[in-house]
């Protein structure tokens, strides 16, 4: 029931609040709210 | 509020629609009030509200009750199985026997949405042992596909979803299987920079309270398909970035 996968951060990225921002394709048959996460980057 | 200040930390315009914070809005107009409610054993009912559809028009209470002031844990739920805020309705005193454990399922029956017309099959309320509470609702959308919660974000750290000790401040549990959807990260674990941090979603629609998102329990999205997302982040340099990436696992 959950969907998963990597994320990679790229090295030059800054550490402290990012955001991810999410939806379906157009083929996924669902609609999506526009949706963002809030994120914390870590080194 | 959080979604408009990272759009402006970020740059980003705000897309036209329905937007999370409409939906906040519009769940926070419920009223958690119920007109008759009857005489409960229990020195303490719990309460939580379940609200159906996408238009959020049915309001559906649950309160936990016991069978006798000895019972130790709750055995008995009355359900507003019509949907008029009278809990003294013939049918909605429903009964559960305690497991083993002090787990219990309460089987409630399927229930047709007075608002869609739709019926939605295999309508439950789970609740666990006293030492580590919290209750669940789940049915089966539309006769379809099961949809429920509601889900913590970091389980390690909080409890699913409870009901509360009076109307006013019941969670409410949203059921809504035919969206528009949003989603919730399954463990709110740092990305690590230079590195892959597997990501975990929910698709579901979110409640009020704390760990009251509800969600597919089942993978909702055709073969092949799977979330898409962006990473907005900034570099050392200060500049904003965008990275694209696709959830595409299940789990």
């Amino acid at each position: 029931m959950l969907y998963h996968g990597p994320v990679r951060v790229p090295e030059d990225a800054r550490d402290g609040a990012a955001a991810i921002e999410l939806h379906f394709s157009k083929n996924a048959g669902l609609e999506s709210l526009p949706t963002i996460l809030k994120v914390e980057l870590t080194k | 509020m959080l979604r408009k200040s990272l759009l402006i930390m970020f740059g980003m315009s705000l897309a036209p629609g329905l937007l999370t914070a409409d939906v906040d809005q519009e769940l926070s107009r419920i009223a958690r009030r119920i007109d008759k409610q009857p005489k409960y054993i229990a020195e303490q009912p719990l309460y939580g509200l379940v609200v159906f559809g996408p238009q959020m028009k049915t309001s559906v209470w649950m309160v936990l009750d016991k069978s006798a002031p000895s019972q130790s844990q709750y055995d008995v739920v009355y359900v507003d199985l019509n949907a008029n805020a009278d809990l003294t309705d013939n049918g909605e005193r429903i009964t559960t026997v305690i497991g083993e454990h002090g787990e219990s399922r309460f089987k409630l029956p399927d229930f047709t949405d007075p608002a869609t017309g739709e019926t939605h099959t295999e309508f439950s309320l789970r609740c666990s042992p006293q030492d580590d509470a919290y209750q669940m609702v789940s049915v089966k959308w539309n006769g379809k596909q099961k949809f429920g919660g509601g889900y913590t974000q970091n389980p390690d750290k909080e409890t699913y979803s409870l009901f509360a000790s009076a109307p006013h401040n019941a969670p409410i549990l949203w059921l809504n299987g035919d969206g528009p959807f949003t989603f919730q990260r399954w463990y709110t674990e740092p990305l690590e920079i230079g590195r892959e941090t597997d990501v975990k979603l929910f698709i579901g629609v979110p409640g009020v309270g704390p760990s009251s998102f509800c969600a597919f329990q089942v993978h909702a999205l055709p073969e092949g398909e799977g979330i898409q997302g962006v990473l907005h982040y900034n570099t050392k340099a200060g500049e904003q970035r965008r990275s694209a990436f696709a959830l595409m696992n299940k789990c």
